[in-house]
């Protein structure tokens, strides 16, 4: 196995993941470089969310690599520079009593260092990341009484709070509602454009993701599809990556049972 | 003479008040994330194990405190080990190491062919079985536990939070729960010496139960529940001496009652929560 090559953000090869007999992900190699909107999409199943964690180096692979701005992620220990914000993070336990600024506080903790309080400079940051995601007039209210979308602003200003420079989202629209959603999209678009950070968006909403990415990555076990998204349809994408060769019958329409 | 006026004379009522107001205080703050883990068995657990210390220390000549202080973190430890491990599901390891370290009491306490009078101190707390070198031992070393918890508290937030997201920041998450079980059973066994092995964990969970129905933030439930732990030793250990009670009962006593004030104010809309 040749050793990861110095510098893309991130950097997979040939990974393997497989529990027992099952292959959740095959021979996957994926290169993220500086500046790029990636979204990565697939069916459930299709391991997508096995391959963001492996790339957090949460889960070991079977086989293969993966490189964290040029270091294999098991030795990476930079995580200020990844900010993640994982599947299901607006589910909190709404009795929690945590408030957006202390939730976005928490971005800053693998910068502060253990043992060392924040410092007005970290309130500063994470006052500054609520307001970047246009919540910092909630920065007192408790989490748990935020709508969902609103909550997920506050999980997008705790990874924001580290000044990243690469954000990896993990279907961050999962139960929020619509409007929120493209105002959501809207918002991680500016974040590329106009500062620059990469992204990688996990999400099974084809039609955002081919909207606002500049790359799209189908996930199926495999990677089946790695292109620009205009071109996704074209070539058949979609049913290389739902395995779906479902054939159109126009003229059997449709009869009630 | 009234209780005011007998801590306004007795120096050693004034130390009490102090050593326990500040396991109070420490009680008050650890007992917020150990409520938000799901985890308020754990204090009930470590009291239990901290039995088979006192006893041990009673049978061999040692220090009791200092003996069921080591005998407790011991077996906090291997809860840890246990539940991290995944040897054992959580509440499954507890009713374990619970038992064999009360057992443990128990059958020492027979062969030392029973030293009823200290036991019941130790079980139930006295104000009076306290020793000056018990009230020496516990007002620094309290300090010290909050000074630890301070240093810890935006780790100890990030742990209760999000465990795997802590992780990922880079906390060394293992060796913070073992700090915070380390924390827990010593304030534990410190604590019971007042308010007896057999209440003392109640000091963890109710002042943090009391918190949680009015807190908006991590911040300000730690700061409450400290208060209310606070209160409630001070309330008790007043009543206590004024009426001869049994102070463990008494602070007890205090500390559910706040939790009822507390409740009903927000139910009622008296506060907002």
């Amino acid at each position: 196995m040749s050793p990861c090559t110095c510098d893309p953000l991130l950097e997979t090869k040939n990974l393997n993941v497989q529990y027992g007999n099952a292959h959740v992900l095959q021979d996957v190699t994926l290169r993220i470089d500086d500046g790029e909107f990636v979204g990565l999409v697939g069916p459930n199943g299709a391991g997508k969310s096995t391959l963001l964690r492996s790339l957090l180096g949460l889960i070991d692979p079977s086989n293969g690599e993966v490189c964290c701005c040029g270091r294999p992620v098991h030795r990476f220990d930079d995580w200020t520079r990844i900010g993640y914000v994982p599947q299901h993070a607006v589910n909190v336990d709404a009795k929690f009593p945590a408030s957006a600024l202390e939730i976005a506080l928490l971005g800053r903790v693998a910068k502060r260092g253990l043992f060392r309080r924040w410092t007005a400079e970290d309130k500063q940051a994470a006052n500054d990341a609520l307001a970047r995601v246009g919540i910092d007039h909630l920065a007192e209210r408790p989490v748990g009484t935020l709508s969902g979308g609103e909550r997920q602003r506050v999980f997008l200003a705790k990874a924001l709070a580290g000044n990243p420079d690469l954000l990896l989202l993990d279907e961050p629209t999962a139960g929020v509602d619509m409007s929120a959603r493209e105002d959501f999209y809207n918002l991680i678009d500016g974040l590329n454009h106009e500062e620059g950070i990469t992204i990688l968006l996990v999400s099974h909403d084809l039609q955002a993701v081919q909207l606002c990415c500049h790359r799209l990555v189908a996930l199926n076990r495999r990677i089946v599809y790695d292109g620009s998204p205009e071109a996704f349809d074209e070539e058949g994408g979609i049913s290389r990556a739902y395995d779906m060769n479902v054939s159109h019958h126009p003229e059997r329409t449709g009869a009630p049972p | 003479m009234t209780a005011f006026d007998l801590f306004v004379q007795y120096e050693f009522l004034q130390l009490a008040l102090l050593a326990s107001g500040l396991m109070a205080l420490l009680a008050g703050a650890l007992g917020v994330p150990l409520v938000l883990r799901e985890m308020s068995m754990f204090g009930h657990g470590f009291a239990h194990v901290s039995y088979a210390g006192v006893a041990l220390g009673l049978f061999a000549g040692f220090y009791p405190l200092g003996a069921a202080l080591v005998v407790t973190v011991i077996g906090a430890l291997a809860m840890e080990w246990m539940r991290s491990e995944g040897v054992l599901k959580g509440d499954t390891a507890l009713a374990i190491v619970v038992s064999v370290g009360f057992a443990l009491g128990v059958v020492i306490v027979s062969l030392a062919g029973g030293f009823t009078a200290d036991l019941g101190g130790y079980l139930f707390g006295s104000l009076f079985a306290v020793t000056r070198t018990d009230v020496f031992l516990m007002i620094p070393v309290a300090v010290g536990l909050l000074g630890l918890f301070a240093l810890l508290y935006k780790e100890i937030f990030y742990v209760t939070f999000d465990e795997e997201g802590a992780r990922l920041s880079g906390l060394p998450v293992g060796v913070i729960n073992v700090l915070v079980i380390v924390l827990t059973a010593s304030t534990i066994v410190l604590a019971s010496r007042f308010v007896g092995l057999l209440l003392v964990a109640s000091l963890l969970v109710i002042p943090a139960a009391t918190a949680l129905q009015v807190a908006r933030s991590f911040r300000v439930a730690i700061v409450v529940s400290m208060v209310a732990g606070f209160v409630s030793a001070l309330v008790g250990l007043f009543l206590a001496v004024e009426f001869s009670l049994a102070p463990g009962g008494a602070i007890v006593l205090a500390a559910g009652a706040l939790f009822v004030l507390v409740a009903g104010a927000r139910r009622w809309g008296v506060v907002e929560a």
